[in-house]
C-alpha cells in the first residue's frame, strides 16, 4: 500500500480530485455497458412470454373454452440452458 | 476447428456457449478489474515527475488498447458479413459497435482528464487525440447506422463498408506519435526492447489490459446474445428459453 | 472457394486497399498542418508562418528559464539540440514545466525571433517510474543529452 491514511489516498497531493473523477466516470460507464445487455434480454424474454399469453388468450377466446394456461409461470424456472 | 467455427453460426449454440462463456468470463473479468484498479490506484509507487494524476493511465491505457483491438474485431465480422453473408456476423459487428464507443470515450474522457495536470489543458488537436477522436465517431457511425435502416441486411452491408473503410484509421493512431509531432507521447509498453515504464507499474497496466480485454468480450457477447432472441423470437429454441413449447 | 465469395473477397479487399491510399495520400499532403508544432530548426530555417500563430515544441535548455521579479513572465529558450528559439510567456506554467523537459508553446514570433506565447503545455515523455528509482538513476548517470547552449 502506497499511501498511509485514507485522506492521503483521497487527495493523492492534490491530483485526486482528477484520478477520482476519471475512474468514477468509468466505473459508471462500465456498469452501463454490463447492465444494459443483461436487461434488455429480461425485458425481451418478459415481452416473449406477454406476447405468448395474448397469443393464448385470443386463441381461447375464438374457440370460448377452457380458460389460457399460464405458461408463463412454468416458465419461469426452466431456461434454455436446462431444456436444450 | 472447423466443426467449432460452424457452430459458432448456429444461433441456438452459440446463445448457450455465449451463456456459458459469460457466466464464467464475468465474474474473472471483474475481479481483475477489481483487483487491477487497487493496485494501481493504491498500491503501486507515484511517477517521479507526474506524481499521482499518471494513475489515470491504468484505465486510459487499456480502454484505448482494446478500442483499438476491439475495432478489428468489429471490421473483421464486417468482412465475413460481406462475404460469407453469415448473419452471426452482422450479430456480432452490431454487438462491438457500442462496446467499442464506450471504451473510445472513456479513453478520450480519461486522457482530457489527465491531460489537463500534465499537459496544462483538457485538449489538444494533435494527431494522436483527433484521429482517437474519428474513432469515436466511426464507432458511433456504424451503431447510428444500424439504426437508419429498416432493412436488417442492407444496414449490415453499409456498417460493413463503413468499418472496413476505417480499418484505416488504426495503424494511424497507432503510429501517430512517431509520424508526426504530437503532444502526446509515444508508447511506453514496448513488444521489442526494454519498456519504458518501470516493472513495478507495468504489471498492474498488464493486469488492466488483459481485464479490459476480459472486458470487451463479456460484454460483445451479452450483447450478441440480446440480438439474438430478438432475431429469432419465431424460433423454437427461443421459445424453449423464455419457457413455453 | 466460391467463386461469388471470391469475387466478394475482392471487392472487400479493394475497399480496404483503396480507402487505405485515399486517406494515406490526404494524410501526406496534409503532413505539415497534422504536425502539431514547429521544432526551433524549422522555425530558425525560416520555415515557419511569422504573420500567424505558431505552436514550437523541443526541450526547455538548462539554465536558460529566467522569471520576473515583478511579473508573472517566464522567458526560457527550447531546442531541438540542432538550433534554439527563445520564448517568452506571461502566466501560469503547467507543473511539468521544467529545465531539460519537453515543451509546446503557441504564439506568435516578434521581429527579433522570439516566440511570444500565450500558451506554454508540459510535454510528457514515456518514461514512467517511481521516485527511488529515479534518484537512483539519476546517481548512476545523466540523460545522455546534455545541456546545449542558447
Amino acid at each position: 500500500m502506497y499511501f498511509e491514511s485514507i485522506a492521503a489516498a483521497m487527495d493523492m497531493n492534490g491530483h485526486g480530485v482528477y484520478v477520482w473523477l476519471a475512474y468514477a466516470i468509468t466505473v459508471s460507464l462500465l456498469v452501463w455497458l454490463f447492465w444494459a445487455p443483461a436487461r434488455q434480454l429480461r425485458v425481451r424474454r418478459l415481452w416473449l412470454i406477454a406476447e405468448e399469453q395474448r397469443r393464448l388468450a385470443s386463441e381461447a377466446l375464438r374457440s370460448g373454452a377452457t380458460p389460457p394456461h399460464d405458461h408463463a409461470a412454468d416458465g419461469r424456472s426452466s431456461s434454455m440452458e436446462s431444456s436444450g | 476447428m472447423w466443426s467449432f467455427i460452424h457452430k459458432l453460426g448456429s444461433p441456438p449454440w452459440f446463445f448457450r456457449f455465449g451463456g456459458n462463456l459469460v457466466r464464467w468470463l464475468l465474474p474473472v473479468t471483474l475481479i481483475l478489474l477489481l483487483v487491477g484498479a487497487f493496485w494501481g490506484l493504491l498500491v503501486a509507487p507515484p511517477d517521479f515527475r507526474q506524481g499521482n494524476s499518471y494513475r489515470i493511465i491504468y484505465i486510459h491505457v487499456p480502454a484505448a488498447v482494446v478500442a483499438l483491438a476491439g475495432y478489428y474485431v468489429m471490421a473483421l465480422a464486417g468482412a465475413i458479413s460481406l462475404i460469407w453473408r453469415i448473419k452471426m456476423a452482422d450479430i456480432a459487428m452490431k454487438a462491438a459497435a457500442p462496446v467499442g464507443a464506450v471504451l473510445t470515450g472513456i479513453a478520450l474522457v480519461t486522457g482530457a482528464i489527465w491531460g489537463k495536470p500534465t499537459w496544462g489543458t483538457w485538449w489538444v488537436w494533435d494527431a494522436r487525440i483527433t484521429s482517437m477522436l474519428i474513432l469515436f465517431f466511426l464507432y458511433l457511425g456504424v451503431v447510428a447506422l444500424f439504426e437508419a435502416y429498416e432493412n436488417k441486411a442492407a444496414a449490415a452491408k453499409a456498417c460493413a463498408v463503413l468499418s472496413l473503410v476505417g480499418t484505416v484509421n488504426i495503424p494511424i493512431i497507432y503510429k501517430s506519435v512517431d509520424w508526426w509531432y504530437s503532444l502526446h507521447q509515444p508508447a511506453s509498453i514496448k513488444f521489442t526492447g526494454e519498456s519504458a515504464i518501470d516493472a513495478s507499474m507495468m504489471y498492474p497496466l498488464l493486469l488492466m489490459i488483459v481485464a479490459f480485454y476480459g472486458l470487451f468480450a463479456v460484454t460483445v457477447v451479452m450483447n450478441m446474445r440480446a440480438e439474438l432472441i430478438w432475431h429469432h423470437r419465431q424460433s423454437s429454441w427461443v421459445r424453449q428459453w423464455a419457457g413455453f413449447e | 472457394m466460391h467463386p461469388h465469395r471470391k469475387q466478394r473477397l475482392i471487392w472487400v479487399s479493394l475497399i480496404v486497399v483503396l480507402s487505405s491510399a485515399a486517406i494515406g495520400l490526404v494524410a501526406f499532403a496534409l503532413r505539415d498542418n497534422i504536425n502539431l508544432f514547429y521544432p526551433p530548426s524549422d522555425v530558425v530555417a525560416g520555415k515557419a508562418p511569422v504573420d500567424r500563430n505558431i505552436r514550437l515544441g523541443g526541450m526547455v535548455v538548462e539554465g536558460s528559464i529566467e522569471r520576473s521579479d515583478t511579473s508573472l513572465t517566464t522567458e526560457f529558450w527550447v531546442t531541438d539540440y540542432e538550433a534554439s528559439v527563445a520564448v517568452r510567456y506571461t502566466g501560469i506554467l503547467p507543473d511539468l514545466f521544467d529545465e531539460g523537459q519537453g515543451v509546446v508553446a503557441e504564439g506568435r514570433l516578434d521581429e527579433a525571433g522570439v516566440l511570444i506565447a500565450s500558451q506554454v503545455l508540459a510535454k510528457h515523455d514515456e518514461n514512467y517510474m517511481p521516485p527511488e528509482v529515479a534518484a537512483a538513476l539519476e546517481g548512476k548517470s545523466k540523460p545522455s543529452l546534455g545541456p546545449v547552449s542558447p
